[in-house]
């Protein structure tokens, strides 16, 4: 790996096992300062014994931890500086606000006038300017929630670890705070791991998004990018997609699907008549006589099977011979009825290969 | 569910176990006394088998708690005989008015100075005499000679060797208090305690603790002198591990150094078997039961009469001349000599 | 919906209420307004000892001290075992923790003989000290100290501290721990200022049981303490059996319950405004095997002080009652089988053990029935005047079995509560000291639940009834357990008031001791030792398969 010492955390060969069942395989990666990670994946995934090695609060595993350029593997939890936002909050509970965010400057021995000023500008950050002084079994989740990011901040970490930081509030709320959390992030510019199993919670507030699958990080790019272009069929089913074909590709750059007499072009770089898998990502459109064929897609007809009004688009099941496929289309113009037969634009750029297996299978 | 359902059968089974023995139908009398009443089943069984009634015991803490519960509940009596008043106590169970006066026929074979109530309220059972129990084989080792008297145990080369029980929380304890008063006198024995408090003496709080923590002749103690019984001896060849020829043990009943603690039956007032009870009484005065006296308390039956089993002719003595103090004296001055003894020797 | 559930409260207290009233306070009135009256009228001489000598505040004062430094001592040496036993998984560690519980219900006849046994002038330290290093004189002379006196009450109290702490502490979330670790505190300063302080509600009711004990304790004081010593439990029984001064025994048990009272109060005040914790599920059992090399040695300096301070006296207890004169000999336990002797008390062992396991029983049960329903009563958070009721249901623990054993006598003599004389008092005077006892192990859990969960249960259309079976009792079964144990074991051991209460003839276990240590002669006293290694093992098995209970549960999960 390369060994840049501007990265602010390198993560090597980090392998972990619970009870002989291995949790976590081989992972490695690295972030620059001020980048927000986010770690996606299914309940299990190991996403956050992941976060709790890096915290160094699980100590029975092997690769090493560097962070900036320091390994700290065998350094104890409290001296790593490394700030830690729980998943149920963890508040102590026989303490204040204050007391609560205090707690963390204290152990740095920092003089009461300076906790503070601190605390004051923490609470400021996060928007509860009133609160030093409320019990904290007395705040709604909400309000928890933003204490526990000011305690975690307050102490100026290298670091932050947040632990489904917005698990258990409700979706409107979830969506304001991870905005205002990515924003606090960046104007602090604080480098932030994040375990989630939200996809759009992790969209929103990641600089990178790794998707971690039975314990191995099947990938990590911009979300754009793992959108775009997933690695394997794992990720693609875990961001969602269904459309799925499997066949062969020939030499002149086309898909030959085994199920169907589907053939798609999907250029000559790949290898040559193995067995390949293909996404077709569910964005589409109406071909229309004005556009005629359209030089950068591929066109695909078939039988409505199912029209399903969302809002902001119509969602349709398509069945061509025996596959069904799924598309989102624009509300306008609205697609014909189930029953009717019709064509659909596809660009060539959702259209994606992926790699044949996943990572560890 | 489960777990209620089966608690309840639990319950249920739990009473069950509780109520059959309180619900039988024959005629009963009650025997309350102290905790270390005991009596061989065939004994009563015979009594229950010629007067058709069932005894049951009722046992109630010590002897002094078993006498006070009595006393308390003198309204609306728990039994219809009390056994266990010593001459200790005398005093304050005739003062209490607690016993119907009853003249056993039998009372003709038990010797005079064991009879301390003209009015026959409480007719004495038996006796024992508190006294000096040394380890024999301790003594032996140490070349030491055995204690023969109360004024051996001041000597310096017995420093440290005699463990009492504090006579505030213990019966032998107090005896052996009130024979160190009959014996130096009431102006004397706190001198005499004094001298013991130098050599060393350790207060035990209990019989049991005494013997059985301090003993060395009954575990791995380290005092081979203890207050104890005459018929402590026998009871160490009688209660052995493997057959003795010989006690290991032995008791000191030198003139006026042992107190003997006469023990006294009496009938409850408001008793509702009255005639029963006489019965009983003199059932426990006759020779069936005097005689099984020595092997099950270990102590000596009142009536002269009775034949004293093999082990106890062979290794019990019997205090010729033992110190006396008047019950009267002993229940106006308890409370006295106890405190003044425990000024002297404790603090 | 208020004035139903004030109603549901009051209905659901009404029987330990009964209770209470019926087997406490009733007899407790009449049996101090007899002893205050007794001569007639009230008579002030028999009292005014009290303010005259100092003797008696220095009883008074001693009482106290000795109890604080007892509860002080227990808590230094069992909070570290109560960690070890809450975050580690070694083996033998529920056996350990039953051993540990077994000094309960051992007579203090008996505790005293296996404590001599280890730190007596002929015990096992001094007599190896002596081989090794050719010592004259004992290295250590204990018998009738203080310090013998407090050893005896950590040896007592140890388990009780560890079982009831631990069980709480299972139930604390670990969150909060690790978070103050990433905050940068060490180990020390997060035990110190976030576990400590949420620990408290459960070392504050420990404590408090421990500091009743020890302030009422009577057998310890009088045998390991020796006779310099008195607390006021000990002058109650000097005062009211051998002095037949029954106003003040009266007055001195007044003034203990008064003071224990006031304590308790006081403790339930602030146990009451102590801010709960967020509940954690206890059944996700965070026992783990020891890891790092500081925890390993942490956990074998504990381990090596419960088995040098607290096992081995009971180990060696077990190996005495095998050795004969000759060496091993299982004579002693033969003996107990055939008894030539006829005595109408004599019973089967297995008859005493069936006695003793009936008694203990049918005491668990009636505890915890009494006990829960006492503790879902006091872990209403809208009562003002709930610390009152609190300290009011804990009297009994602290009351002199003495001054109960006689009330008992002069109260429950007529029907329809002739009971003086029936065998079914026995359980009832050993669940009314194991009841408060079950209320404090299962209170401070029970307050740790949130109101909300309930409410939760509620909302999903279970009645009362089912959301207390399947949504409560499953979060407090840990502290049942512990309660279970306890009472168990107060029964088992004849622990307290039923030492005064008059009852007709039973062979127990203690009874069967007892009735041997009372009698000169080696067989005798090596039958009470034997007597001892099965109620020792009676018990032992009896806590194991209680703590089945909770393994169960664990798995369940």
């Amino acid at each position: 790996m390369d060994m840049k010492t501007d990265y602010i955390l390198q993560v090597e060969s980090i392998s972990n096992d619970y009870e002989g069942e291995p949790l976590l395989r081989n992972i490695g990666f690295s972030m620059e300062q001020g980048e927000i990670i986010s770690l996606l994946g299914p309940s299990g995934s190991g996403k956050t014994t992941l976060l709790r090695i890096i915290a160094g609060l699980e100590q029975d595993n092997e690769g090493s931890i560097m962070l900036h350029g320091q390994d700290i593997t065998n350094i104890p939890p409290h001296q790593r500086n490394i700030g830690m936002m729980f998943q149920e909050y963890a508040l102590f509970p026989h303490m204040t606000v204050f007391q609560n965010i205090a707690f963390g400057l204290e152990m740095q021995k920092q003089s009461p006038e300076q906790i503070r000023t601190t605390i004051e500008s923490v609470l400021e950050l996060v928007g509860l300017r009133d609160f030093a002084h409320r019990s904290v079994g007395d705040l709604s989740g909400g309000e928890r929630q933003r204490v526990a990011l000011a305690r975690s901040l307050a102490p100026g970490p290298t670091l932050l670890l947040l632990d489904e930081p917005l698990g258990s509030l409700d979706r409107m709320l979830r969506e304001r705070l991870s905005i205002e959390i990515r924003n606090i992030l960046k104007e602090l510019q604080l480098s932030a791991i994040f375990v989630t199993h939200d996809q759009s919670e992790a969209f929103c507030m990641a600089d990178r998004v790794g998707v971690l699958h039975d314990g191995v990080l099947q990938q990590l790019s911009s979300p754009e990018q793992l959108y775009r272009a997933p690695e394997n069929e794992t990720v693609a089913r875990f961001l969602g997609f269904g459309n799925f074909l499997f066949g062969q590709i020939d030499a002149t750059g086309i898909f030959d699907c085994s199920e169907t007499t589907l053939k798609i072009p999907v250029g000559k770089s790949q290898p040559v008549d193995t067995p390949a898998t293909l996404l077709i990502r569910p964005e589409a459109v109406l071909e229309t006589t004005s556009s005629g064929s359209d030089e950068s897609g591929f066109t695909l007809s078939g039988q409505v099977k199912n029209r399903i009004f969302q809002g902001n688009r119509y969602r349709m099941t398509l069945v061509h011979d025996t596959v069904e496929l799924q598309f989102n289309l624009p509300i306008d113009p609205a697609p014909p009825q189930s029953g009717q037969t019709i064509t659909l634009v596809v660009k060539s750029s959702a259209i994606v290969v992926l790699n044949n297996k996943s990572i560890g299978e | 569910m489960n777990t209620l359902t089966s608690k309840t059968v639990l319950v249920v089974s739990v009473l069950l176990f509780f109520s059959v023995k309180s619900s039988l139908a024959v005629q009963t009398i009650t025997l309350m006394s102290h905790d270390s009443f005991n009596i061989s089943k065939s004994v009563i069984a015979a009594f229950e088998k010629e007067q058709g009634v069932k005894i049951r015991f009722l046992k109630s803490g010590d002897a002094g708690a078993a006498l006070i519960q009595a006393i308390l509940s003198k309204e609306n009596p728990i039994a219809d005989v009390f056994f266990g008043v010593d001459n200790t106590f005398f005093s304050r169970a005739i003062d209490a008015d607690i016993f119907i006066p009853y003249d056993s026929p039998l009372l003709r074979d038990i010797p005079k100075e064991l009879k301390l109530d003209p009015q026959n309220r409480l007719l004495p059972v038996d006796y024992g005499d508190v006294c000096l129990n040394y380890d024999k084989g301790w003594f032996k080792t140490n070349n030491l000679q055995p204690p023969t008297d109360l004024t051996d145990l001041i000597k310096p080369e017995y420093k440290g060797l005699t463990v009492v029980q504090n006579p505030a929380t213990s019966s032998p304890g107090l005896a052996f208090l009130l024979a160190t008063v009959s014996r130096f006198g009431e102006d004397g024995y706190l001198e005499y305690w004094q001298q013991l408090r130098g050599n060393n003496v350790l207060v035990a709080g209990g019989w049991e603790d005494a013997y059985y923590g301090h003993f060395t002749a009954a575990s791995k103690g380290d005092r081979p002198i203890v207050v104890s019984y005459a018929s402590s001896p026998p009871a160490e060849v009688h209660f052995s591990e493997k057959p003795l020829k010989e006690a290991p043990t032995g008791a000191v009943v030198s003139p006026n150094s042992a107190f003997r603690q006469i023990e006294f039956v009496g009938i409850l007032k408001g008793t509702k078997h009255e005639a029963l009870a006489r019965k009983f009484i003199d059932f426990m005065l006759s020779p069936l039961f005097q005689e099984d006296i020595p092997l099950q308390m270990f102590v000596f039956p009142a009536n002269a009469s009775a034949k004293l089993p093999e082990v106890f002719m062979k290794h019990a003595v019997i205090a010729e001349d033992p110190a006396t103090l008047s019950p009267k004296t002993i229940e106006m001055k308890r409370d006295q000599f106890i405190e003044n003894w425990t000024n002297t020797v404790l603090r | 919906m208020k004035k139903s559930q004030t109603v549901t409260r009051w209905s659901l207290f009404s029987l330990p209420l009964l209770f209470l009233c019926l087997f406490y306070f009733y007899p407790l009135t009449k049996i101090t307004l007899t002893s205050f009256f007794y001569t007639g009228e009230l008579d002030f001489s028999k009292l005014s000892v009290l303010l005259k000598g100092s003797a008696y505040l220095n009883v008074i004062w001693f009482t106290c001290w000795q109890a604080l430094l007892s509860t002080v001592l227990t808590l230094v040496i069992a909070l570290p075992g109560a960690w070890v036993f809450t975050k580690f998984r070694f083996r033998t560690k529920n056996l350990l923790l039953s051993l540990l519980t077994v000094p309960f219900v051992l007579p203090t006849v008996v505790t005293a003989a296996a404590l001599r046994a280890m730190l007596g002038k002929n015990g096992l330290v001094n007599e190896l000290a002596t081989n090794l290093f050719g010592l004259s004189q004992p290295l250590i002379t204990i018998d009738q100290s203080l310090f013998f006196l407090l050893l005896a009450h950590v040896f007592y109290n140890y388990s009780l501290v560890v079982r009831i702490v631990s069980s709480y502490w299972a139930g604390l979330s670990q969150d909060t721990e690790e978070a103050a670790q990433m905050l940068g505190a060490t180990p020390w300063q997060v035990f110190q200022r976030i576990t400590l302080p949420q620990l408290l509600p459960a070392i504050g009711s420990a404590s408090l049981l421990v500091f009743i004990f020890c302030f009422t304790s009577f057998g310890i004081v009088l045998i390991l303490g020796g006779p310099g010593y008195a607390t006021i439990e000990v002058e109650i029984y000097r005062q009211a059996i051998q002095l037949f001064n029954l106003p003040m025994a009266a007055l001195l048990s007044l003034v203990q319950i008064i003071m224990n009272f006031l304590l308790m109060w006081l403790h339930s005040r602030l146990s009451t405004q102590a801010k709960s914790g967020f509940f954690d599920n206890p059944h996700t059992s965070s026992a783990r095997s020891p890891k790092t090399l500081t925890e390993k040695s942490l956990l074998s300096v504990n381990l090596f002080v419960v088995i040098v301070l607290l096992a081995t006296p009971l180990i060696s207890l077990l190996g005495r009652s095998f050795l004969g004169e000759d060496g091993f000999t299982l004579g002693y336990y033969l003996a107990l089988f055939q008894h030539d002797n006829d005595s109408i008390f004599y019973v089967e062992p297995a008859r005493a053990i069936i006695n003793s396991l009936g008694f203990a029983g049918a005491t668990m049960i009636l505890a915890l029935i009494l006990g829960l329903l006492a503790s879902l009563f006091l872990s209403s958070k809208n009562d003002s005047n709930i610390s009152f009721w609190d300290a009011l249901i804990m009297l009994p623990l602290a009351t002199s079995a003495v001054t109960l054993g006689f009330g008992y006598i002069i109260s429950l003599n007529k029907p329809p509560l002739n009971l003086r004389d029936s065998l079914l008092l026995i359980p009832l005077a050993h669940a009314l000291v194991a009841f408060p006892f079950v209320v404090r192990c299962i209170l401070p859990t029970l307050r740790q639940i949130p109101e909300n969960l309930k409410e939760a249960a509620w909302m999903l259309g279970a009645s009362p009834l089912i959301c207390w079976r399947r949504i409560v009792f499953p979060l407090i079964r840990r502290s049942i357990l512990v309660g279970a144990v306890f009472s168990f074991s107060i029964s088992m051991g004849e622990f307290g008031a039923s030492a005064f209460v008059a009852r007709p003839h039973t062979q127990t276990m203690p009874v069967a001791i007892f009735r041997f240590l009372s009698q000169p002669g080696s067989l005798n006293y090596g039958q009470a030792l034997a007597m001892s290694g099965i109620l020792m093992l009676v018990t032992c098995s009896a806590f194991l398969l209680i703590n089945r209970y909770d393994s169960g549960s664990v798995r369940q999960i």
